[in-house]
């Protein structure tokens, strides 16, 4: 598998990851574990009355228990109350069986200081180690997967040839779903900076993944030279960039806000050729200044 | 509305442009159709693969004419203002 087609199922996984609520989370987390460890991760779903027995997962090698928390907001009081009931209930029916406990979290910029706390404090209660999961973790589990078990679990993503080769047909159908009002005045026309992919602080594969898209550039060019709506390219400019301004306003991180643009674009459950068109259309815009930020001028 | 050429929009097709070459098409005044037709064929001329102009965005560019006084009606025939 080559370096593009990781980065790819790297991005597949955050917008996964950034979606995934609740029992999804627990899906996400239970599939991910499954396809790293096919032979020794089992997947507990509840039984009528008993419920779980507060287990969301058993890695039976390590006698490992997964307690799976992934809100739509991460509240400390409510994460603490669920961690010393969950723990408390797991100990309960799983003690021994069990020497580690997993608590499995969506926060992405980490947990807030007094869970962190109480899990060091647990951490070693009754004989067992408490740990927490998040992102990082779950991210470099998704790194050890080969290309069968990628597939299984994300699908099929785009080649390079299916981005360097982007074909009209694909690419108009993405510009015109995508273009909105046409913006009033004259949008200023800033030479794009070199430094620009650096300066946005986008991880390494965000950023490979904009280089590939790149490749296909010229055919968007070509696009809007010769559509016959010469306003298609302003009024697909305007959408992402106010759709830009709209996710930065919302604190997100910048691969949570590419993610999202994504999104926007209709990525998800879109077929690997309409992928292909839509990372050459981000890649266009990023390159012409329409969204992310330009380096500042000043250090 | 686009008079100017924009990061997305070449020189060649904002109306700023597209007006001109009305403009010198107008060797005496024509219809509206004579000069579409026209236009159309110089269009398709200039480019290669795909090449059309949409109606609307030549009436825009007539449009712009007028509003500069470049063209005037001449018994529902379009020519340079003035002739």
């Amino acid at each position: 598998m080559d370096r593009l087609s990781r980065d790819l199922y790297l991005q597949t996984f955050q917008i996964r990851f950034m979606r995934a609520e609740a029992s999804a989370f627990q899906d996400l987390f239970a599939d991910l574990m499954e396809a790293r460890y096919p032979t020794d991760f089992q997947r507990v779903t509840t039984w009528g009355s008993a419920g779980d027995l507060k287990n969301d997962g058993y890695l039976r090698s390590e006698r490992k228990v997964f307690q799976c928390y992934g809100p739509q907001v991460m509240a400390s009081k409510a994460a603490l109350e669920k961690i010393e009931e969950d723990f408390s209930g797991a100990v309960s029916s799983w003690h021994a069986h069990m020497d580690g406990w997993v608590f499995v979290h969506n926060a992405r910029r980490g947990l807030p200081a007094p869970v962190v706390e109480t899990l060091e404090t647990m951490s070693g209660r009754d004989g067992i180690a408490v740990t927490a999961w998040g992102y990082p973790h779950l991210m470099s589990l998704v790194t050890e997967l080969g290309e069968d078990a990628l597939v299984a679990l994300f699908g099929h993503v785009p080649a390079r040839p299916d981005i360097a080769d982007s074909r009209f047909e694909a690419l108009l159908p993405v510009l015109e779903a995508l273009a909105d009002v046409l913006p009033e005045g004259q949008p200023p026309v800033e030479p794009v900076s070199p430094n620009k992919l650096s300066a946005n602080e986008l991880s390494d594969h965000v950023r490979r993944l904009l280089e590939a898209g790149t490749e296909g550039m010229d055919q968007v060019t070509r696009v809007l030279s010769v559509w016959r709506d010469p306003t298609l390219g302003d009024r697909v400019a305007h959408a992402f960039h106010e759709k830009y301004v709209e996710l930065r306003g919302g604190g997100r991180l910048p691969d949570e806000i590419f993610a999202e643009l994504q999104i926007y674009a209709g990525w998800e459950g879109a077929l690997p050729e309409r992928q292909a068109a839509i990372l050459v259309v981000l890649a266009y815009l990023f390159a012409t200044c329409d969204i992310f930020e330009a380096p500042s001028q000043h250090p | 509305m686009r008079i100017l050429p924009t990061k997305h929009l070449g020189p060649d097709r904002a109306l700023l442009h597209l007006g001109a070459e009305v403009l010198g098409m107008l060797t005496e005044p024509k219809s509206v159709s004579r000069l579409w037709d026209e236009l159309k064929r110089a269009q398709t001329g200039q480019r290669t693969g795909v090449a059309r102009l949409s109606f609307d965005w030549f009436v825009l560019a007539l449009d712009l004419l007028f509003a500069i006084q470049a063209v005037d009606d001449f018994d529902g025939r379009i020519g340079r203002s003035g002739s």
